[in-house]
């Protein structure tokens, strides 16, 4: 049988226990979070990407390095 | 800015931290009520606790209708940041209340008025969590949510109402002394404040986060490289500014 002062003991310990692990384990998880996916160059993670991607360069290559050949080609 | 940031996270906490550990010594040099023994003194974190949680379920509910008139993202991130305080804190007043019930009645529960409607609470905001993992599309997510957030705290008025008209075992009055009244308002200070700063830290979290619509076009890969529709659609929707 719990006696008075073991049960209030108890319920402050599990009362606050929940609420400290909720609370670090909450500043952990913005920790990382700001760790990975903090500002632009901040990040250790990730490099810093430009905000605006330019066009690849395999999709440039595909637009102008095209030739056609002009006239027609005789065949020898 | 950022440096400014962080120093007022780190002086909100260690505030926190200063009145919790006065309300802990003002708890322990408390005077021990005689009719209850020890156990009395499980109302300087019961009562604040259940404060706390009627405060973040009303968070809930005033952002679920920000967004319900907005369609913004911020107030959708508020109410999931309220929702969960408001689990933590349901759980924690469940958890000292049958303890205080083990001891003061003898059984662990009884299903007394104000005790189920508490129940029934936690269980409406763990549903509504559980609810944000269930539902996929984030603008469906928030709308659902944000109508469950505001039906759900219909539930507070109720718990307070079924202690005045109910006939019920729960205390209706703490019957404090003088003597009680600083680690009380000392209880109501600290965990007041445990709860504002975790609902803040959450709330940073989902906006560090930022998966749902409005950080779309900031985040997603650019759509017209790889050659699929514009990205600039979801951006000028005006709702979701």
């Amino acid at each position: 049988m719990m006696n008075d002062s073991t049960a209030t003991i108890l319920a402050f310990v599990c009362g606050l226990g929940l609420i400290l692990a909720y609370a670090l384990r909450l500043a952990w998880l913005l920790w990382r979070e700001r760790a990975t996916t903090g500002p632009p160059g901040t990040s250790i993670d990730e490099p810093a990407l430009p905000r605006f991607s330019q066009p690849t360069p395999s999709a440039t290559d595909s637009i102008t390095t095209e030739v056609k050949p002009r006239g027609k080609i005789k065949a020898s | 800015m950022e440096h400014w940031r962080r120093s007022a996270v780190v002086a909100y906490w260690g505030l926190t931290l200063l009145v919790l550990v006065l309300g802990a010594v003002l708890v322990v040099r408390a005077p021990i009520e005689p009719s209850m023994g020890p156990i009395q003194k499980l109302i300087y974190l019961h009562l604040p606790v259940a404060a706390s949680t009627f405060l973040a379920a009303l968070i809930v509910c005033v952002a679920s209708v920000g967004y319900l008139g907005g369609r913004r993202k911020v107030w959708d991130d508020l109410a999931h940041a309220a929702a969960t305080v408001t689990v933590l804190n349901g759980t924690v007043l469940l958890v000292t209340g049958v303890f205080w019930a083990k001891v003061a009645w003898g059984v662990w529960w009884t299903w007394s008025p104000r005790l189920t409607f508490s129940l029934i609470l936690w269980m409406l905001y763990a549903v509504y969590l559980v609810l944000r993992v269930r539902i996929a599309p984030p603008r469906r997510r928030a709308m659902i949510t944000s109508i469950y957030g505001v039906v759900a705290f219909l539930d507070v008025p109720l718990l307070y109402l079924s202690v005045k008209l109910l006939p019920d075992v729960h205390p209706t009055e703490s019957g404090l002394n003088p003597e009680m009244h600083a680690p009380l308002w000392a209880g109501f200070a600290g965990i007041t404040l445990v709860s504002i700063g975790l609902i803040v830290a959450r709330f940073a979290l989902a906006r560090l986060r930022s998966l749902g619509w409005d950080e779309e076009p900031r985040r997603a890969a650019p759509a017209f490289v790889a050659g699929g529709t514009s990205p600039v659609s979801s951006s000028i929707d005006p709702r979701a500014r």
